[in-house]
């Protein structure tokens, strides 16, 4: 039996450590502090979206002028706590063990969400891309794209259900299917 | 004359505080539909299943009406949904 395949420790109270992170998956989340897909326009309009069809001029220079600002504070905030992190990963000769400790996770939620809407804005995935209904050229720029997504999608549930766990939040044991019955919303 | 005035903006003041506006949440397809779930029970403190039959309205047709209400908290709504990434509007609720 193997003990060196990546995988996760939880420690209830404390920390989760994803432990054997390959020299690959060591690089996509080195590539978190970089992040320079948060920097592109695309991701700006996605990130910082507008807050409706608003006629009143006063009020779209108000959300520009207080609530923006704001947000990227939050934001930039979010990332510092994130980095903090990444820089104290343990290398080991074949990549690393990242922990996060419980008290950061509202922060890696929030690193992981910017960083997934920000890559998906940047390559312009498509919604069929992203559901995998189809998929992008084999070894192209968006089909690694996604694969970082997708590993940042799987460390985001981690979070969120290691989260419900520590009773920061509840998201419920959840498997939504298209087929399934659903009531509307009232 | 001045009185006269004073009444009329009172009233539209009044008029414009019977207002009421909609928190609209719309899909993307990026955001995770536990992340979604997680937000809407975090910002308006919804029971599990409320907060994820509004998810699965977002997710089916676009969008869902998240709460309705005055203007100055439906702002604040939206905004603290921008804070967790959500694509979030206001909107006007049609007079009957």
């Amino acid at each position: 039996m193997s003990n060196s395949a990546p995988h996760l420790d939880y420690k209830k109270g404390h920390s989760i450590t994803l432990k054997n992170l390959n020299k690959g998956l060591v690089e996509w989340i080195e590539a978190m502090i970089e992040g320079p897909e948060l920097e592109s326009a695309e991701a700006a309009e996605r990130l910082f979206p507008s807050p409706g069809d608003e006629p009143n001029a006063k009020f779209r220079e108000d959300w520009q002028e207080l609530v923006v600002p704001e947000l990227k504070h939050r934001f930039s905030g979010a990332f510092e706590k994130v980095k903090e992190d990444i820089r104290k990963m343990a290398r080991t000769p074949y990549g690393a063990h990242l922990t996060i400790p419980v008290a950061h996770f509202e922060e890696w939620m929030s690193a992981l969400t910017q960083l997934r809407l920000a890559i998906a804005a940047a390559y312009q995935l498509t919604e069929e891309e992203l559901n995998r209904d189809a998929l992008p050229a084999k070894g192209s720029e968006k089909e690694l794209a996604l694969h970082r997504m997708e590993f940042y999608a799987v460390l985001l549930s981690a979070i969120l259900q290691i989260g419900e766990l520590e009773g920061l939040w509840e998201v419920g044991d959840f498997e939504y299917s298209e087929d399934q019955d659903h009531d509307p919303a009232p | 004359m001045a009185t006269q005035l004073e009444e009329l903006t009172d009233i539209e003041e009044k008029d414009r505080l019977d207002d009421l506006w909609n928190v609209v949440v719309h899909d993307d397809p990026v955001n995770l539909m536990s992340y979604v779930t997680m937000v809407f029970r975090k910002i308006f403190g919804y029971p599990l299943e409320k907060a994820r039959r509004h998810m699965i309205e977002v997710h089916l047709t676009g969008r869902s009406i998240l709460w309705t209400g005055q203007r100055e908290k439906a702002e604040f709504y939206v905004q603290e949904l921008h804070s967790y990434h959500l694509l979030a509007t206001l909107e006007k609720v049609p007079r009957a």
